[in-house]
């Protein structure tokens, strides 16, 4: 299926959409006038060099014009012409008509494919099928899709939409799955903001339309037409671009394909904007808290800690325990009627809040305590990554800033569930996050180190005359490995917990039936998450060859997995957060076996990280040491070499063989 | 609600089950219109949080099937109860992808803050207002979840007959009296998720019924027998399959290069499997009755029905009968219920009388008819996707052989051959020339996957193979290609650091076309049968070459067998090395869980030769 939809957006969610959009055909407006087609355009075959396979988008024109703005109406064309190349290509015959807004209407649809020989079929209107894809007693989502006739393995088709819709047309994804060849956007800018009183009263110097083009190995061409002084229309053009390569671990799509953002502010620089922004958060922070003599009561009980240090992090630990977080909700909250609160007072007093306003809440007790702390916005990286140039609000989390002994900041958040002190949600690692109040906006967020998240691992077996290992493991995870584990287990239920806990497991030690489990500090955010289990394995390990009993240790841990192993790579890798793995196996065996053999120590290390192995002998035991250390999520493509050989030296860990002998062979 | 929420499940409970059906009570009306009224009562209770989201009620919708007079109600752990308000009941399109139009939709219905221990019981009625509501009907009495009580009740006018089915529901007990039909079980223990099981497509308990009067009738929707069926299915297919002036120009000038009739066939299978993209549109009467010939033409798109028509009508205009045929993908048929409704899908039956060359092909050849499927790319004529193999289907002629059963694919007709020389360097490093050889159902498989890819990305799909056995492998001098019913490709394959140490032992993998299996069977009972996967066969050879100097131990020959499926490695020694070879086989069979002892020694077995390494010596 090939469609015009942002990339990721399900028509399926769960968010409810209103619609006055009927279910009804669209009618044509204009006169079906199709662009004449080059023989260049036949001309285009596969070709490796230019990543042409399947097909390619010979051009894209959009025209977004924007002239009746004031009067909520937008209107966006699309004329796509693709040359099918194969099977595969056919597909993009096949289109859905993109979903903007409830209130979006078609107002007309054209398409046809067209032969070598100039044999053409057109799409009837009767082609086109309405989905009535959600609907309930309040509203209804339709979604409008075609099968372009008449397409073969190689051929051309076009298809033309018109849509008019309360909003803008803010985004262009340029890059597509296959190359495109033309792309052109015109934008009918709308400058008469003043028209309407909203608009005036929020920009006096009025509306002004901005773009911002990213991730295009060339430049986007202007032209502001008719002219500078007299802008009624930008006109982008850009040609040759490569089609999109998905790889794993990379950052969203969104942050990664070639696009054209579209916007207008009343902003004159970025600067500006988000200095005016900055500056505004203060001022929301002081209209939640209100008069704020409840938290002065509140944060009396931690006066007489002896440092600044101390008094944050109680209070942190405090708001966690004693404030219930409406954005985590147990099964024991759902059932009840739990509203929302509206002020810190209101909060404070009733003992819930979301979690946005519960860190507000801590950021004014950290004040109230002569803590400078700021409130900060950031934008989750997984979904996008913050483009600084745009002059719009794009933050989806909040967090606490607390100024650092070298002038910068730590950020923290408790409104995150079981999140430590001291930490940021792994996911605004890495990133810059907008102070509110401060001298500089966007501060960096640091990553974590590899030691604030570990697993460290203790399995103590014996191997038994069936040659089977069974015994017992000790886990102790630390960070957001403890974190991402807590929130499992608050999802599934209390109830549940141990069961989450088991399969957690079960996905780590592959090799091994788990049961028996235990667990401690599964609510305690400040300490170490425990865990212990007793482990068996039903079938025999290693492999015997003789009298030799061959066995592969690390292999009964996780499969060390290289995902590296592409030759090249187009985009940076970016992987969760730093960490460190520890595991130690003891493997005890009767007098019926002798060590024969240990594999040689190893040890790896460049700059992203290091992996280890140590294996030792001892009275009837074998010990085995593995240690892997991630310093850095964020790998740039430079050393992207470097990455491939830290996880093919912890691939190659799993081939490391004890060799058992019988006695007396 | 009392009587559900009041049964004792304390023996359902599993420590894996999500929630548990406490009942459902399903009453069926069959008119003598054929239209049918359903009234239906459901409870469950959640046991995980996991199960929030599957205590809700879901029900298919279209034009002709409409969910009536829903009430719910709900029962919170603490005692408190609410009501359903249907206010909130949503459609949903199930399917939303582009090359897809139909317009069936899904109802649901849910309550707000179902938590852990909350009972949630709905009420509605279904009416079904076409005339073949009552053909065929069933009753999903388990699927994986527990079920303490299921109750399926079908009442048909006093003239009517009834055919029914228990789809993997033995213990569901059958009672009939004065035209009522009542099918109960209950007690169904939670199944759980099981490695190499069937698709639970296959596993989940039905009743499946298909009824129909018993004197004469004027309805075509009533299907008192196969033959009744199949004549329903060719009256549909009739029409469009009858070739205009449009389509037969269009053969007569697009094949005109092929001389034979055999020729035209297969150019004409091609075509429309090619070159006609599959866009399944399921509105209406659109599900059963195929588009027009010349419409699919002008298209270039249908779906399977749609398919067989065009490609029937183009083979009436060179001469050569045909029929449609429906199948199932989706779960077996089953042929004590003779309604054409529980079908799936649609194909082609040529009579195999039509050309000398016809009856040379051995893999789709069933009967007197050569079978083929116009929607899967990857089954050129002359073969059949794996999945009919085995299945029943329903040829539209009208005669006693109508029902036809495809037997099932022998694993010696999907096979892949290798042979690899391999060179072990003192370092450690290994290079190896690589030859592959697949025939039959893997052979068209893989051909089709080669077309669809670039060929840098068919290299590159062989190197991803061996990243996990040879580190940083490299693939070079790659070539593919096709003959006859066989695909193959070479290559040359090299890697470091592949020969192990440990102390002074050299390890050596004795076979890198192998990739290492994990344990599969590791608990000590099952639940559910068993079922490795479709027939195919392995025969491979690795010869090595090792260091001047250096010798292997000879491992003893490993053997794995069971009912379904076997496996051989033995390993002999040759002139500067020795060679590996490898055979494995499975007959695409499914075991019984009371087989698991042997399945678990098979696997025991076979993955310890996926593993199997030997140890060589410096001398």
């Amino acid at each position: 299926m090939r469609s015009l939809l942002p990339t990721g957006f399900a028509i399926l969610a769960t968010v409810l959409i209103f619609t006055s959009a009927e279910a009804r055909k669209p009618s044509y407006d204009d006169p079906v006038s199709w662009d004449s087609i080059a023989a260049s355009e036949w001309e285009i075959a596969p070709d490796s060099a230019k990543e042409i396979h399947s097909g390619a988008v010979i051009f894209e024109r959009v025209e977004a014009d924007d002239q009746k703005m004031t009067d909520d109406q937008h209107y966006l064309t699309i004329y796509r012409r693709v040359r099918v190349l194969n099977e595969e290509g056919k597909s993009w015959a096949d289109v859905e008509v993109p979903y903007y807004h409830r209130d979006q209407k078609l107002r007309g649809v054209q398409a046809r494919s067209i032969q070598r020989s100039g044999d053409t079929a057109s799409l009837d209107l009767e082609q086109i099928r309405v989905k009535q894809t959600l609907k309930s007693d309040k509203f209804k989502v339709n979604v409008y899709s075609f099968s372009i006739p008449g397409v073969t393995s190689d051929c051309i088709i076009e298809w033309r939409i018109k849509l008019k819709m309360p909003v803008q047309y803010s985004y262009w994804a340029i890059q597509k799955s296959i190359p495109l060849l033309k792309g052109e956007l015109r934008w009918k800018i709308n400058r008469s903001s003043t028209d309407n009183w909203l608009l005036a009263i929020l920009y006096p110097t009025g509306l002004q339309p901005y773009y911002i083009a990213q991730n295009l190995d060339k430049p986007v061409n202007v032209q502001r037409l008719p002219s500078l002084k007299d802008l009624k229309e930008l006109y982008f053009t850009i040609t040759d671009v490569p089609p999109f390569k998905d790889e794993v671990y990379s950052l969203p799509q969104k942050a990664l394909e070639g696009n054209l953002h579209l916007y207008y502010s009343g902003s004159t620089s970025p600067a500006a904007f988000w200095g005016s922004i900055a500056g505004g958060i203060p001022r929301w922070l002081e209209a939640y808290i209100g008069p704020g003599k409840h938290i002065k009561k509140v944060v009396e009980q931690f006066d007489s800690l002896p440092t600044p240090d101390a008094r944050a992090e109680a209070a942190y630990y405090w708001l966690q325990d004693s404030l219930l977080n409406l954005s985590y909700r147990s099964d024991a909250d759902t059932s009840k009627e739990l509203k929302d609160t509206e002020s810190a007072a209101e909060a404070l007093k009733k003992r819930r809040a979301d979690d946005d306003d519960i860190n507000r809440i801590y950021c004014d007790m950290l004040r109230t305590m002569n803590i400078d702390a700021k409130m900060a916005y950031a934008l989750d990286r997984t979904e996008n990554l913050l483009v600084e140039e745009a002059m719009y609000w794009q933050f989806d989390q909040t967090l606490v800033a607390i100024p650092d002994s070298l002038g910068g900041f730590k950020f923290v958040s408790p409104g995150h569930k079981f999140l430590p002190f001291g930490s940021a949600p792994w996911y605004v690692e890495g990133i810059s996050a907008l102070v509110g109040g401060g001298t500089t906006m966007f501060q960096a967020i640091p990553f974590s180190t590899s030691g604030n998240s570990k697993t460290i691992s203790v399995l103590n077996l014996d191997l038994t005359e069936e040659m089977n290992l069974t015994g017992t493991l000790s886990e102790t995870r630390t960070g957001h490995r403890a974190r991402g584990i807590r929130i499992d287990c608050f999802d599934a239920g209390s109830a549940d917990a141990s069961r989450v806990i088991r399969d957690k497991l079960r996905d780590r030690y592959t090799h091994f039936e788990i049961d028996s489990v235990v667990c401690e500090n599964l609510e305690a955010a400040n300490k170490p998450l425990k865990v212990a289990a007793k482990l068996t394995t039903s079938q025999p390990v290693g492999d015997l060859v003789g009298q030799r009993l061959l066995i592969r240790p690390v292999e009964l841990l996780e499969k060390s997995e290289n995902p590296f192993t592409a030759e090249t790579r187009v985009h940076p890798v970016i992987m969760s957060y730093p960490f460190e793995t520890t595991d130690a196996i003891q493997i005890a065996f009767s007098s019926e076996w002798t060590v024969d053999a240990l594999p040689a120590d190893t040890v790896f290390a460049n700059r992203l990280g290091t992996c280890g192995l140590h294996v030792t002998t001892f009275d009837g035991h074998v010990a085995i040491q593995r240690v892997f250390k991630l310093y850095s999520p964020f790998v740039p493509l430079e050393q992207f070499t470097e990455l491939q050989k830290l996880y093919s030296a912890r691939q190659a860990q799993s081939a490391a063989t004890v060799s058992l002998v019988r006695a007396g062979s | 609600m009392k009587v559900a929420s009041s049964r004792d499940i304390s023996a359902l409970a599993h420590t894996d089950a999500e929630w548990i059906t406490l009942s459902r009570v399903e009453t069926m009306r069959v008119g003598a219109n054929g239209h049918a009224s359903s009234h239906i009562q459901v409870a469950y209770k959640v046991l995980k949080s996991s199960g929030i989201t599957s205590a809700v009620l879901v029900e298919d919708t279209y034009v002709w099937r409409k969910v009536k007079g829903v009430h719910g109600w709900h029962i919170l752990p603490t005692g408190k109860s609410e009501t359903f308000d249907a206010a909130t009941l949503v459609s949903v399109a199930p399917n939303a992808a582009a090359d897809s139009h139909d317009d069936s939709h899904m109802l649901v219905g849910a309550f707000e803050k179902v938590v852990v221990g909350s009972i949630v019981a709905f009420e509605y009625d279904v009416e079904e207002t076409s005339d073949w509501a009552g053909t065929f009907q069933g009753c999903l009495m388990q699927r994986q979840q527990p079920v303490a009580w299921v109750q399926y009740s079908v009442e048909l006018p006093s003239d009517w007959q009834l055919q029914f089915v228990l789809k993997s529901a033995e213990m569901v007990t059958v009672d009939s009296a004065g035209g009522k039909y009542t099918f109960t079980a209950m007690n169904l223990p939670f199944r759980p998720d099981e490695p190499y099981m069937p698709p639970w497509a296959e596993l989940s308990r039905w009743v499946l019924i298909n009824s129909f009067p018993s004197g004469p009738t004027s309805k075509v929707t009533h299907f008192p027998s196969w033959r009744d069926a199949a004549f329903w299915v060719d009256s549909l297919h009739f029409l469009p399959s009858e070739p205009n002036s449009e389509v037969t120009q269009f053969v007569k000038e697009r094949f005109a290069a092929d001389s034979t009739i055999d020729g035209k066939l297969r150019s004409i299978a091609s075509f429309v499997q090619n070159d006609i993209r599959y866009v399944a549109i399921e509105i209406g009467k659109g599900r059963f009755v195929p588009r027009h010939s010349s419409a699919t033409l002008r298209n270039r798109y249908g779906d399977c029905k749609d398919k067989v028509a065009l490609m029937r009508a183009m083979l009436t205009s060179i001469g050569v009968p045909s029929r449609a045929v429906l199948a199932k993908v989706s779960m077996r048929a089953h042929t004590e219920l003779s309604t054409p409704f529980q079908f799936d899908h649609c194909i082609v039956a040529i009579p195999d009388s039509v050309s000398p060359e016809m009856a040379t092909i051995a893999e789709a050849h069933v009967g007197d008819w050569v079978l083929f499927d116009p929607t899967e790319p990857s089954a050129p004529f002359g073969t059949l996707p794996i999945h009919l193999y085995g299945t029943a289907t329903l040829v539209a002629v009208d005669d006693d052989s109508c029902l036809m059963q495809i037997p099932m694919l022998q694993s010696g007709r999907s096979t892949r051959r290798y042979k690899a020389d391999a060179a072990l360097a003192a370092d450690g490093s290994i290079t190896a020339r690589v030859q592959v050889v697949d025939h039959g159902n893997i052979a068209a498989y893989t051909a089709h996957r080669r077309k669809s890819i670039s060929p840098a990305d068919r290299v590159d799909s062989v190197r991803q193979r061996f990243t996990g056995t040879i580190p940083g492998v490299k693939i070079t001098d790659y070539q593919s290609g096709e003959g006859g019913d066989s695909t193959w490709a070479a290559y040359t394959l090299s890697g470091d650091n592949y020969l192990q140490t440990s102390g002074d032992l050299k390890i050596l993998k004795l076979d890198f076309m192998q990739t290492p299996e994990k344990p599969a069977f590791k608990k000590t009972e099952r639940a559910n049968p068993i079922w490795f996967g479709y027939p195919w066969e392995v025969e491979g050879e690795v010869t090595w070459r090792l260091p001047e100097g250096w010798t292997a131990e000879l491992v003893d020959t490993l053997n794995a067998e069971c009912r379904t499926a076997r496996a051989t490695l033995i390993m002999t020694a040759s002139d500067g090395g020795f060679r590996c070879a490898n055979f494995e086989a499975q007959d695409g069979g499914v075991m019984e869980a009371s087989e698991y002892a042997a399945a678990r020694a098979f696997r025991k077995e076979y993955e310890r030769m996926t593993t199997a390494k030997t140890v060589l010596h410096v001398k």
